[in-house]
């Protein structure tokens, strides 16, 4: 993510598990866009939810068998970039450099644990700010439209 | 404006529509689409 010419990226290395130096890092792209999307974002929405407690935030679901098969086939054996290793290292105590040192298992925990903690979370602090839609779903554009407030019938594409 | 994968941010507040949103599910879950979709 760049932000006025700024690698905000480097910035973040060496700190990818500290989640408040992140977000805090992030906070000015943060503050100019409405939507953002992609790592690092997915493992701070505690702190995004702090900053903008009336923001909505999506989460879509994937089967994990095709998203393990996603990760893998586009990662494979290169070294994780510092937003990857922010949103891996969260969940995975080792803190690999590379997801080929990373078996399916606990990848495939991962994936659920993710779902779970934000559901949880959300379920606590504001149901109303989480929309859960299925990625694949031929309504998921529609619902999510509405999740917004706005009025589209925009299917959501399908990238590979 | 979308930069590589690994960050992918859009609609400057300069248009915005008020509302912030996040999109939380993990890399490879839809990120991409939903970066085109919104």
């Amino acid at each position: 993510m760049r932000y006025k010419g700024i690698d905000l990226e480097s910035k973040i290395r060496d700190r990818e598990t500290d989640l408040e130096f992140v977000a805090e890092t992030l906070g000015p792209a943060l503050d100019a866009y409405d939507t953002v999307t992609d790592v690092p974002v997915p493992v701070l929405y505690r702190q995004l939810f702090r900053q903008y407690p009336t923001a909505k935030f999506i989460l879509l679901l994937r089967n994990p068998f095709d998203w393990l098969r996603s990760v893998r086939s586009l990662i494979g054996e290169r070294m994780l970039w510092p937003y990857e290793r922010v949103q891996y290292w969260h969940y995975l105590r080792q803190k690999p450099m590379k997801l080929s040192e990373v078996d399916d298992q606990q990848l495939l925990r991962m994936n659920a644990l993710h779902t779970a903690e934000i559901i949880e979370f959300f379920a606590q602090v504001a149901p109303q700010n989480l929309g859960v839609f299925e990625l694949g779903a031929e309504n998921a554009g529609r619902q999510i439209s509405s999740f917004l407030g706005l009025n589209s019938d925009t299917l959501l594409p399908i990238v590979p | 404006m979308t930069t590589r994968d690994g960050g992918v941010v859009y609609r400057p507040s300069t248009e915005s529509t008020g509302m912030k949103c996040f999109v939380v599910s993990l890399h490879r879950t839809g990120t991409r689409a939903m970066s085109k979709f919104l």
